[in-house]
């Protein structure tokens, strides 16, 4: 019974297919063997030829249009073909318009973009040179390897020679108010 | 409708004339294809004003653009129908729910044919309606894949071309739709199904 039962649900679910003739030669002789033994299957068959037939009749008929309505319609057509002619034109005239308004967008996507290139360059043109650290910056600093940083008086008188030579030139001043140098007594 | 010996060969030319500007063969093509390119269109939106508006933007395109028609890639008619159902689609995102014109149905109630007795006029009519509802029951796409199948008598490769999808998806949106159908047109047919068991 229940084998029955699912070979009609098999043959219900392939009935349109086999109308058609979309099935396997193998499913198309198992579903011509049930409609031949099985009164459900046979009596599905039935239902679908029958509802197959009723759209083949019915539907080319649903909704035909008359003559004097497709004439009215083939009217408009002509037109809205002929007001299209004389619109086109137009529409030739205007495509320079689109092309330039093309060109001036990439022209203003192309400012866009170099912009910033300019404004680099402008900016390293008149950029300040970087200044060098105050003496009193580098006090208390130590050097990498642990040993304390020299004194900065000194990198003064090492790096800068007009310090170098402000120096020579005092050592070269002979003191004032200070007693000669004793010599010693023999 | 004009009928000829090759009408693929026919419709060729009427194109290549139509580019080179010939407004008789424009005539032709609307002629042509117009009657089911709007029953498409009906059959889709399933409203005669917009069938109607759809049916014009799709001609002015399809006219506009026809020097864009590549006939070594599908037929006229599959490039129009394409056309059309994608204006179709536009139309049903913009009404969201497809809205049935009343008018039309009554018209199909009065207006039935002369050979027909009064009670295969009134079985055609229940027929009709109850295809239309059954139809508005179904999605946009299910709809689409029946209408070209069994409206138009399309062949699966022609409707994969305009739903623009696979070939096995249009089989398999064909038997969904079909099964949907059935169960609906199914207290239509109890009587002819009777008929048929008992003999």
């Amino acid at each position: 019974m229940l084998l029955n039962y699912l070979k009609y649900r098999y043959v219900k679910a392939r009935m349109t297919a086999y109308l058609d003739g979309e099935l396997s030669i193998r499913s198309r002789r198992f579903v011509a063997r049930q409609i031949d033994e099985n009164p459900l299957c046979y009596r599905e068959y039935i239902l679908a030829k029958q509802s197959k037939q009723e759209l083949e009749r019915t539907l080319p008929t649903f909704g035909k249009a008359d003559t004097p309505q497709l004439e009215k319609l083939w009217a408009n057509i002509q037109a809205e073909l002929n007001q299209a002619d004389e619109v086109m034109p137009k529409q030739v005239m205007r495509r320079p318009s689109y092309s330039l308004s093309y060109s001036v967008a990439v022209l203003v996507l192309a400012i866009i973009l170099l912009t910033p290139f300019a404004i680099d360059v402008s900016r390293a043109s008149i950029s300040p040179i970087p200044e060098q650290p105050s003496p009193e910056d580098t006090v208390g600093v130590t050097s990498r390897a642990g040993t304390p940083a020299p004194d900065s008086t000194a990198i003064a008188l090492a790096v800068d020679t007009t310090v170098q030579v402000q120096t020579t030139a005092q050592s070269e001043i002979p003191l004032q108010n200070t007693p000669a140098p004793r010599t010693p007594r023999t | 409708m004009t009928e000829s010996t090759n009408p693929q060969d026919d419709i060729l030319v009427w194109i290549q004339s139509a580019i080179s500007g010939d407004q008789s063969a424009y005539a032709k093509l609307y002629e042509h294809f117009s009657a089911g390119v709007y029953r498409l269109c009906y059959g889709l939106v399933l409203n005669k004003q917009d069938a109607e508006d759809v049916l014009q933007e799709s001609f002015v395109y399809a006219f506009k653009n026809l020097n864009k028609y590549d006939a070594d890639k599908a037929s006229f008619k599959t490039w129009l129908y394409t056309i059309a159902v994608s204006r179709c689609r536009n139309t049903y995102r913009r009404k969201r729910f497809p809205t049935v014109d009343f008018s039309q149905i009554l018209q199909l109630q009065l207006a039935g044919p002369k050979s027909d007795t009064p009670e295969a006029a009134i079985a055609k009519r229940e027929s009709i309606d109850a295809i239309k509802t059954a139809l508005i029951e179904l999605t946009p796409i299910l709809r689409e894949a029946i209408i070209l199948r069994y409206g138009h008598g399309l062949t699966y490769r022609e409707i994969s071309d305009i739903m623009e999808c696979p070939q096995k998806t249009a089989e398999s949106r064909v038997r969904l739709a079909h099964g949907k159908l059935k169960e609906v047109l199914r207290p239509v047919g109890r009587g002819l199904l009777d008929d048929l068991l008992q003999i």
